[in-house]
């Protein structure tokens, strides 16, 4: 294993829960994490990374903008972020150590290479958890599931999901609840829909929950019961919990406010992200991939822009995530959570900085960005600046492994308890972040 | 070119969603591209009294894109994603009830942005294809490909003059994306505008009239990126200089000349964009005190200009001649 990950064949120690809230450990930066996971690779060169001075068949169409931040400059596309430019970090130099979606992603979520890996043939069971399950697991949890995951189904691409999306080698138990989050805001659990008539909006009152459960009991069969047991029981323990039920409802949440974060599936998915950050939820991913925005059929892999780019940036990628990342940081601060909420914007890797023959951009894992805000993270600074054609760093690299070491600081995951879970050990924090 | 008080701006969308590229099906239609559910984007028409929004094409499950009519309402195109991620050109007879498909070569290639020729026989288009991303255009069988571009950078969003002569486009084989105009055949480019920020999607004047020039055939106007502005300008820069001033006055605009642009205008009856405009722009063609410099509603947009901005609104107007004006439509609910 590479990158400052360890290998995922070690068995894994007992959770170590930690008890910050009960004041036997000091509380960390940042109570919870939210990364919203830009799945595909979003072009650095068409956002946060221009370089205008490039050749033609380099720079892209997209003028640059001033930032508040002296001599910082991002596309056009982004004019709410240039303005808010001082109220998060910009990393200009990330790397990654492969060129395919699932690979990269799961090394961008776990910080780790395993061996065997998506390409390699591998299986999800030998792969290291991510740095969502790793939280959850440190904290533990209670009544709201500790890691969530806001996506219509399993990230990954055409061929399959990334095995880095959950827990990996410490095995499902540890996967993140999954939740999808449609433009409307209607949310759906996916592990209660086996179950027609146990919808959520049927249970109003634990009373009325453990009632159907019963009558579901006494009609399925012994082995189908201790199935969906199994699989679903941290939905129901959810749906039995009414402050659970209410951070899952969108409905509580003004017009108003779901208007400003748009009427899109990842508008609404990073509503529902802040309203888990508020309810206590340590660890939740919001996932812009092909299960929540989608631009081309078949095969769209959220920022997968292979061809259009530029126009699929212009006219919806560039004006939806500015719009929606730039009210999400509003709404946190004003509701007083971005200092305790650590918020991480990545993808996998960028896009190539050499325009490809059909006036588009491809995978480019050498080079590209990530945003981080609040949660310990010094805000108003670009940390690492890359090549004049954004090819590569120029300055120091940021592996996936100083991504996730970074994370699990901020969250209270020292060095002592990676070692004891036996994650990202050796691995170091993003230099000039904190 | 009018020059009465405008009827105020009416809004036709409450929905929220996302909305692009409106362009008229009839004088009383609006046909536009709506991020109608996370895995669609479908052609939605409606229409400009009220009345709810219909898909036009109901049987498709592919995204559409880019609607576009000719002149007589007879024809009509739309960019279509085909397969993985190939978006091919379906250009239908609607009179006939036939229809045609132009496919790229490559298996990711896209076109988009077709626009009619005056007379209804051509469509231009945008080509991105082995060989760059250049300005096509095809007969109406989808036949007979000629390439009228073969620049570096990205050559996008053609529009026809009145008369057919010309093509406006935006590229960006100077830097950022520009407004150029070439004869029909792809000769005899010229840059039109020079300035910092997205200057795409232009359009031209209806009637041809407002030009000072003999041989000008109308006016090109064209979306400014994040300053939510319309560009108007004549088509020859070097025939602005003189009636820059005068025109900007008829226009009853409070305006600001720019190199080779006749007048910028903003669009304040928007108020989304207003506000994006004074909280987020950090430098516009305006400069740092655009807020203060806030122009009174254009009334000669209501002629001029069908436009859609690619971050901040969405707006149309009268197409080809035909019809009533129309009042500026916003079509988004949010400022982004």
């Amino acid at each position: 294993v590479s990158a400052g990950g360890r290998s995922s064949a070690r068995p894994a120690p007992p959770p170590s829960p930690g008890r910050w809230r009960a004041g036997r450990l000091a509380a960390p930066k940042a109570r919870s994490v939210l990364l919203v996971w830009l799945g595909g690779g979003p072009s650095h060169l068409d956002l946060f990374d221009p370089k205008p001075k490039a050749p033609v068949e380099y720079r892209g169409p997209f003028a640059t903008i001033a930032t508040r931040l002296p001599g910082v400059r991002f596309t056009e596309l982004l004019p709410k972020l240039a303005a808010r430019s001082d109220r998060f970090a910009l990393v200009r130099t990330n790397v990654n150590f492969n060129g395919g979606h699932r690979p990269a992603g799961s090394i961008g979520l776990t910080g780790a290479v395993a061996p065997g890996g998506e390409d390699a043939g591998g299986k999800p069971g030998r792969y290291p958890p991510n740095f969502g399950s790793v939280l959850a697991r440190h904290r533990g949890g209670a009544g709201l599931p500790a890691f969530v995951s806001l996506s219509r189904g399993p990230i990954g691409d055409g061929v399959g999901p990334i095995f880095g999306h959950g827990g990996g080698a410490w095995g499902k138990s540890h996967d993140p609840f999954m939740a999808a989050c449609s433009d409307d805001g209607r949310v759906d659990i996916p592990d209660l829909q086996l179950l027609d008539d146990l919808a959520p909006a049927r249970l109003t009152d634990r009373q009325t929950l453990l009632a159907e459960l019963d009558r579901l009991r006494r009609e399925a069969d012994q082995a189908q019961f201790r199935h969906w047991d199994g699989l679903h029981e941290r939905a129901y323990a959810l749906l039995a919990d009414p402050r659970a039920r209410r951070a899952f409802d969108l409905s509580r949440e003004p017009d108003r406010v779901r208007a400003a974060y748009g009427r899109t599936s990842f508008g609404q998915s990073c509503l529902l992200a802040r309203r888990l950050v508020e309810a206590g939820v340590p660890y939740v991913q919001v996932n812009w991939s092909q299960y929540v925005e989608v631009f081309y059929p078949f095969s769209d892999y959220g920022w997968d822009t292979h061809a259009d780019n530029f126009g699929l940036l212009a006219d919806w990628h560039g004006p939806l995530l500015d719009g929606v990342f730039s009210t999400l940081l509003d709404d946190l601060e004003e509701r007083g959570l971005l200092k305790t909420t650590l918020v991480v914007c990545l993808g996998e890797f960028g896009r190539t900085p050499r325009i490809n023959a059909i006036g588009s951009r491809d995978h480019w894992h050498p080079c590209y960005f990530s945003v981080w805000a609040g949660g310990g993270v010094r805000p108003g600074r670009v940390i690492g600046e890359s090549d004049p054609r954004g090819e590569h760093p120029a300055t120091e690299p940021v592996t996936p492994a100083m991504v996730g070491t970074t994370i699990l600081e901020l969250a209270g995951v020292h060095s002592a308890a990676r070692a004891q879970l036996g994650v990202l050990e050796g691995g170091r924090v993003i230099d000039g972040l904190l | 070119m009018a020059s009465s008080d405008p009827a105020p701006p009416r809004r036709l969308t409450h929905d929220g969603r996302r909305k692009l590229a409106p362009a008229f099906r009839s004088a009383r239609e609006i046909a536009v591209a709506v991020h109608v559910s996370p895995t669609l984007v479908a052609i939605l028409r409606l229409g400009i009294e009220g009345g709810p929004a219909e898909r036009m094409h109901p049987s498709l499950t592919a995204h559409q894109f880019d609607p576009a009519f000719s002149a007589d309402g007879r024809r009509h195109a739309f960019a279509l994603s085909a397969t993985s991620p190939q978006m091919v050109l379906v250009l239908q007879d609607l009179r006939d009830k036939q229809e045609h498909v132009f496919r790229p070569r490559d298996a990711r290639a896209t076109a988009r942005r077709p626009a009619f020729s005056p007379d209804g026989t051509r469509v231009a288009f945008g080509l991105s294809d082995v060989g760059g991303h250049q300005i096509a255009s095809l007969n109406v069988e989808g036949k007979d490909l000629r390439l009228l571009t073969s620049s570096a950078g990205l050559n996008a969003s053609p529009a026809y003059s009145p008369d057919g002569r010309r093509i406006a486009f935006s590229s960006s084989r100077d830097g950022d994306f520009e407004i150029y105009v070439m004869d029909a055949d792809g000769s005899n480019v010229r840059r039109l505008t020079h300035s910092p920020g997205l200057d795409t999607r232009p359009a031209w004047s209806a009637d041809g009239k407002r030009s000072n020039s003999a041989s000008s055939s109308g006016t090109v106007a064209g979306s400014r990126g994040v300053f939510a502005a319309a560009v108007v300008m004549p088509r020859s820069p070097s025939s602005a200089a003189s009636g820059r001033r005068k025109r900007a006055r008829h226009l009853g605009q409070r305006t600001r000349a720019l190199a080779g642009v006749e007048a910028a205008i903003r669009i304040p009856a928007l108020q989304s964009g207003q506000e994006m405009c004074a909280k987020d722009t950090i430098r516009s063609p305006l400069g740092p005190n655009a807020r203060e410099r806030r122009p009174p509603p254009p009334a000669s947009m209501r002629a001029e200009v069908v436009c859609a901005s690619f971050s901040s609104f969405a707006a149309a107007s009268q197409a080809a001649g035909r019809g009533p004006i129309v009042s500026l439509a916003s079509l988004l609910e949010h400022d982004w």
